[in-house]
C-alpha cells in the first residue's frame, strides 16, 4: 500500500504532506498536553517502531489457503501505546521504509503516513477500537474491536491510496476500476490482519494486562479536545482534496505548469474532464513547451522527431558520462590500492 | 522484503553512507533540500512529456559513479516500487489509445508515452532518494530534519526506531529459526500461534526499552538533545546547491532535449 513518488503529482503530494505534518505535529502537542510525554516514553517508542518495523516481516501461515499474512501494525501499536505516540511510531518507520528501501516515496512520504498511520492510529483506533474496549476489555471484546478495527482502518487506507492517485491524474485508470481493485483485496488482507492483531493483543492481555490498560487511559483522558481538531483537519483535507484538486488534476495534468500560465497568460487551456480530452489538451495546449505534434494528424512532425532524437541522445550522453566517472573512480581507487598494501605489510 | 534481505539491506546502506566522497563530503541539509527539489521537478512533469524528463538522467548517471553508490541496491530498490508504478502505467497503455505519432510503421499511443514518462519518473526520485541514503548517514539525515524545526521527540524517536531495527530483526531472526526448528514442515508462523509468538517478542521489546532507558539515565540523559555541530555549509556546497536547483528549474522549463535533437534534425 506504499505509494511511489512516479503516480504523485506535486500538489496531492504537498497538501498530504502538509495534512500529515500537522497531525504528528498535532500529536506532539497531544503527548506534551497529557504528560505522557516523559523521557521514558521515548525509548519505549523507538524500540516500538524497530518491533513494527521486523514484525511486518514475519510470514504468517493463513491454513487452507497456502498463502501468507503479515501484520500492519497501526492497530496494534495504538492499543499498546496510545494513539498519538502509535502515529509517531508509524511516521517514524514509514520514513525509514522510504529512505533505506524505497518503499514508499519521499514526496508521497504524506500520503503514506496518512493512509497508513492516520487512518489506524487516528480514525480506525478511537472511533472502532475503543468504542467496542471502553467499557470493559473481555476476550471477545478485544477480538472484536480489533478486526473491525483493522478492517475499516485497511479500506480508508487503500480509499485514500485511489483517491490520492486519481487525485495527482498521472495514471488514467477510472477510479471505479481501481478501487474495485483495491478494496476487495483488502478487505481480505484486512480480516486476516485482524485476526493476527486480535491474537497478539489477547495473549498480551493474559499476560502483562496493564500494557492495554495504560494505552486506553492515555485515550481516555484526550478524547474531549481532540475529536474537534480531528474533524477540523479531515473537513479542511477533504475539501481541498476532493474539491479543488481533483478538479485541477483532471482538467490539467500538470498543476505547476498550469500555475506558471495563469501567471503569465501566455496560453488558453480548455478545462475539459474526460480522460482522452485531458492527455489531449495537454499535447496540444502547453505552449510554454510545444512537446508533440499540435495537429494531431498521426505523422510525425519534426518538433516530435527532435524530441525523440534529442532525448535518445540525452540518455546516451548522460550514460557517457557516468561511464567516465565510473571508470575515473576505479582507476583512482587502483592506484591507491597497491600503496595501502604496502602500508599494511610495513606494519 | 523478508527480514533477511532487510537486515543486509540496511547494513549496506549504513556502510555506503559513511564512505567518502565529495558527495559525502556534502552537509546533509544541502542534500536533503537538492533531493526534494530534484523530485519535485521530476514529478511536476506532464505524463505526456518524455523528452523534457530525459535530462534529469544526468543527476543519477553522474552522481551515483561520482559518490561510489553501486548499482545492485538500485536494482533491488527499483523492484520494491515498480508495482505500483506499472499497475498505473500499464493502464495508461490500455486506456489511452490515441495515437500520438508514428515512428517507422509503428504507431505510438499516447498510453505509451505516459507509460514511459511514469517509469522514467519512477527511474529517477527512487535513485533520488538512494543517492541520499547511501551518502548520507541516518543521523546526520535527522540533524538537518532537526535544523529544519522537526521537534526533538521525533528526532529522537527516529534515530532509536533506527538503532533498534537491526537489533529486533536479529531476535525476531532468532525467534523464527527456534520456531522453523520445531516445526519443520510449516512455511511460516502458523496463525494459532501467531499470538504468543509476536506477543511475547513485543512485550520483550518493551521490557528491553526499559532496560535501554534505564541505561540512557546511567549516562546522563534528561531528555533533551545536542547534536555535535555538524560541517557548516561551505561556498562549494553551496554552489552545489544553487547548480543543481537552478538546473532543475531551467530544465523543466527548457526542454534540452528537443533543442539536441533540432540540431540534429535541423
Amino acid at each position: 500500500m506504499h505509494m511511489a513518488d512516479a503516480l504523485v503529482s506535486p500538489a496531492v503530494g504537498g497538501v498530504m504532506m502538509a495534512v500529515s505534518v500537522g497531525a504528528i505535529a498535532l500529536s506532539v502537542k497531544k503527548m506534551a498536553d497529557e504528560k505522557t510525554l516523559d523521557e521514558k516514553k521515548a525509548p519505549m517508542m523507538g524500540v516500538m517502531g524497530a518491533f513494527v518495523f521486523a514484525a511486518q516481516m514475519v510470514n504468517i501461515a493463513i491454513p487452507g489457503t497456502g498463502s501468507s499474512g503479515h501484520i500492519g501494525g497501526g492497530i496494534l501499536l495504538a492499543a499498546t501505546l496510545g494513539k498519538w505516540p502509535a502515529l509517531i511510531v508509524i511516521a517514524s518507520v514509514l520514513l525509514i521504509q522510504c529512505l533505506f528501501f524505497a518503499d514508499g516515496g519521499l514526496l508521497a512520504y504524506g500520503c503514506n503516513v496518512f493512509n497508513m498511520g492516520i487512518v489506524a492510529c487516528l480514525i480506525a483506533y478511537p472511533l472502532i477500537f475503543r468504542t467496542i474496549t471502553r467499557h470493559s476489555m473481555t476476550r471477545t471484546r478485544i477480538i472484536l474491536a480489533s478486526i473491525a478495527a483493522t478492517v475499516v482502518a485497511l479500506q480508508l487506507g487503500p480509499l485514500g491510496v485511489v483517491l490520492e492517485t486519481t487525485a495527482s491524474g498521472i495514471t488514467k485508470l477510472p477510479i471505479g476500476t481501481f478501487a474495485l481493485l483495491m478494496q476487495p483485496i483488502h478487505l481480505a488482507i484486512g480480516v486476516i490482519e485482524g485476526i493476527i492483531t486480535a491474537a497478539v493483543l489477547v495473549f498480551i492481555k493474559e499476560v502483562r494486562p496493564e500494557v492495554l490498560e495504560s494505552a486506553a487511559g492515555g485515550t481516555k483522558m484526550s478524547k474531549g479536545v481532540s475529536v474537534k481538531k480531528f474533524v477540523a483537519i479531515f473537513a479542511v483535507f477533504a475539501v481541498l482534496v476532493g474539491g479543488g484538486l481533483s478538479l485541477l488534476a483532471s482538467s490539467h495534468p500538470d498543476g505547476l505548469e498550469w500555475a506558471i500560465e495563469g501567471v503569465t497568460g501566455s496560453t488558453e487551456l480548455e478545462a475539459d474532464s474526460s480522460a482522452h480530452e485531458t492527455a489531449a489538451a495537454a499535447v496540444d495546449k502547453t505552449a510554454l513547451m510545444p512537446d508533440y505534434d499540435p495537429t494531431g494528424d498521426g505523422k510525425l512532425s519534426g518538433t516530435m522527431l527532435a524530441g525523440i532524437v534529442g532525448s535518445a541522445f540525452t540518455v546516451v550522453l548522460a550514460g557517457g558520462f557516468g561511464l567516465v566517472i565510473y571508470l575515473a573512480r576505479r582507476r583512482k581507487i587502483k592506484a591507491a590500492e597497491p600503496d595501502e598494501a604496502l602500508v599494511n605489510t610495513g606494519a | 522484503m523478508n527480514l533477511y534481505t532487510a537486515s543486509s539491506g540496511l547494513g549496506k546502506m549504513e556502510q555506503l553512507a559513511v564512505g567518502d566522497s565529495p558527495l559525502h563530503r556534502l552537509p546533509p541539509m544541502v542534500k536533503l533540500i537538492t533531493t526534494l527539489v530534484y523530485i519535485v521537478a521530476v514529478i511536476s512533469f506532464p505524463i505526456n512529456n518524455v523528452s523534457g524528463l530525459t535530462p534529469y538522467i544526468f543527476y543519477p548517471a553522474c552522481l551515483m559513479p561520482v559518490s561510489g553508490t553501486p548499482a545492485k541496491p538500485f536494482f533491488a530498490r527499483m523492484l520494491v516500487a515498480l508495482p505500483f508504478a506499472l499497475l498505473g502505467g500499464v493502464s495508461n497503455l490500455f486506456i489511452l489509445r490515441d495515437t500520438a505519432f508514428m515512428l517507422g510503421g509503428l504507431a505510438v499511443t499516447d498510453g505509451l508515452i505516459s507509460f514511459v514518462s511514469i517509469m522514467l519518473k519512477m527511474l529517477l526520485t527512487v535513485s533520488a532518494v538512494l543517492l541520499l541514503a547511501a551518502t548520507t548517514p541516518f543521523t546526520h539525515i535527522c540533524r538537518a530534519l532537526s535544523q529544519l524545526r522537526l521537534p526533538g521527540v521525533i528526532c529522537l524517536q527516529l534515530l532509536l526506531t533506527y538503532r533498534y531495527i537491526a537489533v529486533l530483526i536479529g531476535e525476531m531472526i532468532t525467534a523464527v529459526t527456534a520456531y522453523r526448528l520445531r516445526s519443520p514442515l510449516r512455511r511460516g508462523i502458523h496463525i494459532r500461534h501467531i499470538g504468543s509468538f509476536l506477543g511475547v517478542l513485543l512485550l520483550r521489546s518493551m521490557e528491553r526499552a526499559d532496560r535501554v532507558y534505564q541505561a540512557m539515565l546511567c549516562r546522563g540523559f534528561d531528555g533533551t538533545w545536542d547534536w555535535v555541530r555538524g560541517r557548516r555549509a561551505g561556498a562549494a556546497s553551496l554552489a552545489y546547491a544553487a547548480i543543481i536547483i537552478a538546473l532543475c528549474v531551467l530544465l523543466r522549463f527548457f526542454d534540452l532535449s528537443e533543442a539536441l535533437g533540432n540540431l540534429f534534425v535541423g
